[in-house]
């Protein structure tokens, strides 16, 4: 065997002199935009299976990565670890997962970052997943209760298909 | 117990048709900036040095850091401290050119864990309680520079720090 030189696919797509060959900007170089989000249980019906709404996102949102970590009403949104052992998925209605999977969090309450988990039918790459229509993001909770007064921060990083500049 | 279905702070403001109810851009989604920095210690530092790192505008909303471990050595590619120095990421008392009092909030932007790894650390904003209650309304008051506290152990000459603060813009619409 030897060493070969690969060509991502953007670098590939932008190998070209003619513009209309060239990615999308959002799909490869493009303004960032967050959405930002809190969300708390609340009351006794708390069970794994629980969801939690996490604000909305645009047609054509992108998103490149999300950040989570669990909080509590007490701290304000500081990260504090909860005290059972929920994961979760975040996604949207019919994709639960689109956005990512989120591991234990109690074991820690250090920020996780998790990635888009296309599913290989509608995305089948992370560079290319905008929304075609406005969506609420869902986080369902597994693994585990939830607990009163704990809840979810989330910080989701995106690009928006089809604009090219502020 | 029973599933149950929870809503985000943001989330329920935006259900509503009426746009006055919904939360200002920045708080929810809204395009983000970056203040990148880099400061190392030019003697050994200890316990209780202060790194100043670039500087925030007013109005500045912080969504996230991310921090690393540098030496001169290397150019600022993660390369763990020497000992393990731990730190705060936040603001020290001032005055502005105007001559207004900003507080002190030492750890407002977040706690940084050992810089003996060299991994970059995400780390989250830490509202006080009092002026903050939430990481979503965080805009600064008047335009500062971020410090990092050093705690723990003593800063190695030529060591320091990498970061790169996410943000958006208080009072901005696009």
């Amino acid at each position: 065997m030897a060493t070969a030189a690969f060509s991502g696919t953007n670098y590939a797509l932008k190998a070209t002199p003619l513009i209309g060959a060239w990615p999308n900007a959002a799909a490869s170089n493009s303004e960032v935009y967050c959405l930002s989000e809190e969300c708390y249980a609340t009351g006794t019906d708390l069970d794994s299976g629980s969801t939690m709404n996490m604000g909305y996102l645009p047609v054509g949102a992108v998103v490149l990565f999300s950040v989570v970590w669990p909080i509590d009403t007490a701290t304000y949104g500081e990260g504090n670890a909860m005290t059972n052992a929920c994961t979760g998925e975040l996604g949207i209605s019919g994709d639960a997962d689109l956005f990512g999977d989120i591991t234990d969090m109690n074991a820690t309450a250090t920020p996780q970052v998790i990635e888009p988990v296309p599913d290989g039918t509608t995305y089948t790459t992370t560079l290319d997943m905008a929304l075609t229509s406005t969506q609420a993001v869902i986080l369902t909770i597994g693994g585990a209760a939830l607990t009163a007064t704990e809840g979810v921060a989330l910080k989701m990083f995106y690009t928006i298909a089809g604009k090219t500049g502020g | 117990m029973a599933t149950a279905a929870f809503s985000g702070t943001n989330y329920a403001k935006r259900v509503a048709t009426t746009i006055s109810t919904w939360p200002i851009a920045s708080k929810c989604n809204d395009k983000v900036y970056c203040m990148s920095d880099e400061c190392y210690a030019t003697s050994i530092g200890t316990v209780g040095s202060t790194m100043y790192v670039g500087g925030l505008p007013r109005g500045a909303n912080v969504l996230l850091s991310v921090i690393w471990p540098i030496d001169t050595a290397t150019f600022g590619e993660g390369d763990a401290n020497t000992a393990a120095v731990t730190g705060q990421l936040g603001i020290v008392a001032s005055t502005t050119d105007k001559g207004d009092a900003i507080t002190a909030d030492p750890d407002l932007f977040g706690d940084v864990g050992a810089l003996t790894t060299a991994t970059p650390q995400v780390i989250e904003p830490v509202p006080d309680g009092t002026i903050y209650t939430t990481t979503l309304d965080f805009a600064l008051k008047h335009a500062t520079s971020p410090v990092m506290l050093t705690a723990a152990q003593s800063t190695a000459d030529t060591e320091g720090i990498a970061v790169k603060m996410l943000y958006t813009m208080g009072g901005r619409t696009s």
